[in-house]
């Protein structure tokens, strides 16, 4: 399954978390390249790649690809920048997406970066891991 | 007839008086060696993906004895928790090239490394743990 397809679903499902309940202004999530410029008052920034090696066994490795995906969340204000972390993480933590029609693990949380000033706006990130 | 029946528990019990004796040592290696190749790959990563930007960073990413207050008691034992990571204080070491910010994306040259490092440890654990059973 390929890069592109991960993050397609993961930008899709992100966005889906993000419109539940509705925003007064439309806040939309964005592959690493995509952000429109001028950049949003508000948005996600979804970054994804393929972690080394697959899943760990006593016997040794079995076939599956093991991935990282990372949000960072960009605000004019930390609360905002908080409301797009609960949404996007009520979206995605501890829920499988589907990438080509297969579904992944879980989506597991691995870390997070707190809110913090960032040139001009407040941003943070969360990353969890997957295996599909 | 007479049957003699020996138990050979003094046996067991030397050979787990002799893992547990061994154990520390073994497992410190264990973990510091992990911890630098964990870091040699980081810096790796780092030269590659800091770019002419960074290209200092690399350097800053260092190995070094985790601070073992307020771990769990098993991490208490010296030696057994290391960390690897720029540190602050060389030059480019505070740059936010791990996780990326608003105008960067993320490197994850740490993170990379502790995906290959992780597992190896891993089976480091089984193996010795094996060999000091068998």
């Amino acid at each position: 399954m390929s890069e592109e397809l991960h993050a397609a679903a993961l930008v899709a499902s992100a966005n889906a978390a993000l419109a539940a309940g509705g925003l007064t202004n439309p806040t939309k999530a964005y592959d690493v390249d995509d952000v429109p410029s001028p950049r949003p008052q508000n948005y996600v920034e979804i970054f994804v790649h393929r972690r080394a090696g697959g899943e760990f066994r006593a016997c040794g490795w079995i076939g599956t690809t093991s991935w990282r995906v990372t949000a960072r969340y960009v605000a004019r204000s930390v609360s905002n920048a908080r409301e797009l972390r609960r949404r996007v993480t009520s979206g995605w933590e501890d829920i499988a997406v589907t990438v080509g029609g297969v579904e992944s693990t879980r989506l597991v949380f691995e870390t997070s970066v707190p809110i913090g000033e960032d040139d001009g706006y407040y941003t943070g990130l969360d990353s969890w891991v997957y295996s599909l | 007839m007479r049957v003699k029946v020996r138990h050979r528990i003094d046996r067991l019990a030397a050979k787990y008086e002799r893992a547990a004796a061994e154990a520390p040592a073994a497992f410190q290696r264990i973990v510091h060696d992990n911890a630098k190749d964990g870091r040699d790959i980081a810096k790796t990563f780092a030269r590659e993906s800091a770019g002419d930007h960074g290209k200092l960073y690399h350097r800053a990413i260092t190995l070094g004895r985790a601070e073992t207050s307020g771990f769990e008691p098993v991490f208490a034992s010296p030696g057994l928790a290391w960390e690897f990571g720029p540190e602050a204080d060389r030059p480019q070491g505070g740059m936010s090239f791990e996780w990326g910010s608003r105008n960067q994306k993320p490197h994850l040259d740490l993170n990379r490394a502790a995906d290959v490092v992780g597992p190896e440890m891993g089976r480091d654990v089984v193996r010795l743990a094996a060999r000091l059973l068998r």
